[in-house]
């Protein structure tokens, strides 16, 4: 198997922001492409660890989970299909890559269901934060077990518990 | 604010193609992204190639191998940063996105000597009882992974995955993504103080619920082997004993559970489903509710008075979407459109229907009628008294709180979020009014305790899957007695071979 290594880097903040610029430059420029899309507001919460694969796809930063519709019918964003994107409209995700790098996102797109009993409110994300585990750290994180991790310079799970439950948070998905 | 420069929605059916139908196999799509990527930027690699959804798909689509509707990866192998985002739609290729630099390792893809029509007809010869996926995606899908070509399909609405090798088309494995093995029920006697495990753990309990008749005794819905069981306690939770099991329509998941004491002092049980409200008088027979509307039974509450009651239904999707009512379980009034959240007092003798999407707008229903209350933020759930008289606690996005009148003043009550754990299922002790103690299980957050009514809160258990092996996420608390707590965890979504 071949792996291909990317590397952001220490510096991957700065240089995440310029991609970030560049590409939003991109985004007015084609900003015809971008089909129409609503807006919503509910909490987000964060996991990490866990399964290398969930019901959509392989599980990476920058995916999201949801309900799933024969768990929570009464969530019209449990219809949504895997692979649709959503937009964060309050405020960017900063998620670290493997190698220390923070980099901020705000777009997500959807490859894993969760709270199949439905606790959290409607149009509920469930952010993906990682899988990277600090040599000597447990391969584990509160809720999960059995998970496939990386060995990394940061702990994908103490970032996502620090990011918690965020009520109210606004941003576009499909209508 | 800037963005990124994404497709909100991979829903293709503005397609710009221009062209029929067409779908297309693993092998073909992966020909046309190999022709775009030559005129990329090379040397490009392919990182990721997958079927996805396309409007008006059927829900067999894929049966055949082929799909409208693909998403591929590529990456500029040179930089080892950029990624370039393709989707095709019938043959060709509608969208391209930059994405930011993989944030990890990636795996190149080779292309695959086996063909999808091929291997979902081998992946229906090794395992003929899978069927097309519905909800989040329709049909069957393909995913190439490294050596491998994956068959999405479902089996009893769990996800499934069969992978075969992508030289020879030999089952590598098959594997259902299932919370079977996991999860549990606890117990506390103590008031919800400390906490134990009862004799289910390791299985898939989704509710709980008291018998309105005889302390100590509940009955639970566990989901195994895509069947809803019932287990019943006579010990107030440390041991559960099969009771009965539902018929296969029932389904395979259980959304609530309930129990109702009548006039001759016999108790039935309910039991919410996809398919209807399931009832039975003697524990071990199971109809369902003849005369309510078809739809899934999400939400379900009973407001119990004596021997009298009326039992609560939320509808929570299609034609039939609303709360419906019953006083005898036989003959239904729909009461609102909305598919209400449904909480019961501490007494049982009031329920609250709570509708999140309208920003605190609630309905109070007891025996008297019915009385709007406006929280003005949204609520999910309720617990304590909800008469008025002393504390009402209630779980909303933003935590869990008090909803009360500001001393001295004239003002309409307000939230006063005190525990910040986001939402949770709540119960309050059977003698609340007396001992206002009550006891929240938070979504991944513990589960925590309060003597004095919600106005302050104990963690008594941070960790639920230091207990049971599970996400934490707290599916029901139940009060059995004013010491006699118990709480189902939910368990963790494992792939397991099957």
């Amino acid at each position: 198997m071949e792996r291909i290594l990317t590397h952001r880097g220490k510096h991957g903040l700065k240089r995440a922001t310029w991609i970030i610029l560049a590409v939003a430059i991109m985004g007015f420029v084609y900003g015809q492409e971008i089909l129409l899309a609503a807006t919503y507001t509910s909490t987000w919460t964060a996991y990490a660890m866990g399964n290398l694969y969930g019901g959509g796809g392989f599980i990476e930063q920058g995916v999201f989970a949801n309900h799933y519709p024969p768990r929570c019918p009464g969530d019209p964003s449990s219809y949504w299909p895997f692979g649709t994107y959503i937009q964060n409209l309050d405020y960017y995700v900063v998620l670290v890559d493997q190698y220390g790098g923070a980099y901020w996102a705000d777009t997500f797109e959807l490859r894993d269901v969760g709270d199949f009993s439905c606790i959290m409110p409607n149009y509920w994300v469930d952010v993906y934060f990682g899988r990277y585990r600090l040599p000597g750290d447990p391969c584990s994180c509160p809720g999960v077990s059995g998970s496939i991790c990386d060995i990394g310079e940061d702990n994908s799970c103490t970032d996502a518990i620090y990011f918690g439950s965020n009520p109210n948070t606004s941003y576009s998905g499909p209508d | 604010m800037v963005g990124l420069a994404l497709l909100m929605s991979h829903d293709l059916s503005m397609a710009q193609a221009g062209q029929g139908e067409r779908a297309i196999t693993l092998v073909e799509a992966w020909n046309i992204i190999q022709a775009r990527a030559a005129e990329w930027r090379p040397p490009t690699v392919v990182t990721r190639l997958q079927s996805i959804d396309a409007a008006g798909d059927s829900l067999t689509a894929g049966r055949d191998g082929k799909r409208r509707a693909w998403l591929a990866i590529l990456m500029d192998r040179g930089r080892l940063s950029t990624q370039l985002r393709l989707q095709m739609l019938d043959g060709v290729i509608v969208d391209e996105q930059t994405l930011p630099p993989a944030a990890g390792n990636v795996t190149r893809l080779e292309k695959p000597a086996i063909d999808t029509p091929e291997a979902i007809e081998l992946a229906m010869i090794e395992k003929p009882y899978i069927a097309p996926r519905r909800g989040k995606s329709d049909g069957y899908h393909f995913l190439l992974e490294h050596g491998q070509v994956i068959v999405q399909a479902s089996f009893r609405d769990d996800f499934v995955n069969l992978s075969l090798n992508s030289a020879t088309g030999k089952l590598r494995s098959a594997q259902v993504l299932t919370l079977e093995g996991s999860g549990g029920l606890i117990y506390s006697n103590d008031g919800g103080e400390t906490w134990a495990i009862s004799n289910l753990v390791g299985r898939t309990v989704k509710d709980v619920y008291p018998d309105p008749l005889l302390e100590e005794r509940a009955y639970a819905t566990v989901i195994e082997a895509g069947a809803i069981h019932i287990y019943q306690t006579r010990d107030g939770g440390k041991t559960w004993e099969p009771l009965s099991d539902l018929p296969a329509a029932a389904g395979n998941w259980a959304f609530s559970l309930g129990a109702v004491a009548d006039k001759k002092r016999h108790s039935a049980l309910l039991v919410g489903t996809a398919s209807g409200l399931w009832v039975s008088q003697d524990g071990q027979t199971w109809s369902p509710a003849a005369e309510l509307p078809e739809g899934p039974k999400q939400w379900l509450a009973v407001a119990q008075s004596g021997t009298r009651y009326r039992v609560y239904v939320s509808i929570t999707a299609g034609a039939n979407k609303g709360l419906y009512a019953s006083s005898d379980i036989r003959r239904w009034t729909k009461e609102a459109d909305i598919p209400y959240r449904l909480s019961e007092s501490y007494d049982c003798k009031s329920v609250l229907a709570s509708d999140e999407m309208a920003q605190g707008l609630s309905l109070l229903l007891t025996s008297q009628g019915r009385k709007v209350l406006d929280f003005s933020e949204p609520v999910l759930g309720a617990a304590g008294t909800f008469d008025g008289s002393t504390a009402m606690i209630l779980t909303g996005p933003a935590g869990i709180g008090n909803w009360l009148k500001p001393a001295g003043t004239n003002s309409k009550p307000l939230i006063k979020w005190t525990l910040r754990i986001g939402a949770g299922r709540l119960a309050a002790s059977p003698d609340f009014l007396s001992r206002p103690v009550a006891v929240a299980g938070g979504f991944r957050s513990g589960i925590y305790r309060t003597k004095d009514g919600g106005q302050t809160w104990d963690p008594v258990l941070l960790n639920p899957s230091a207990l049971v092996k599970g996400r934490g996420e707290i599916y029901a608390v139940k009060f059995l007695s004013s010491k006699q707590v118990v709480a189902v965890i939910g368990g963790h979504e494992q792939w397991r071979e099957f």
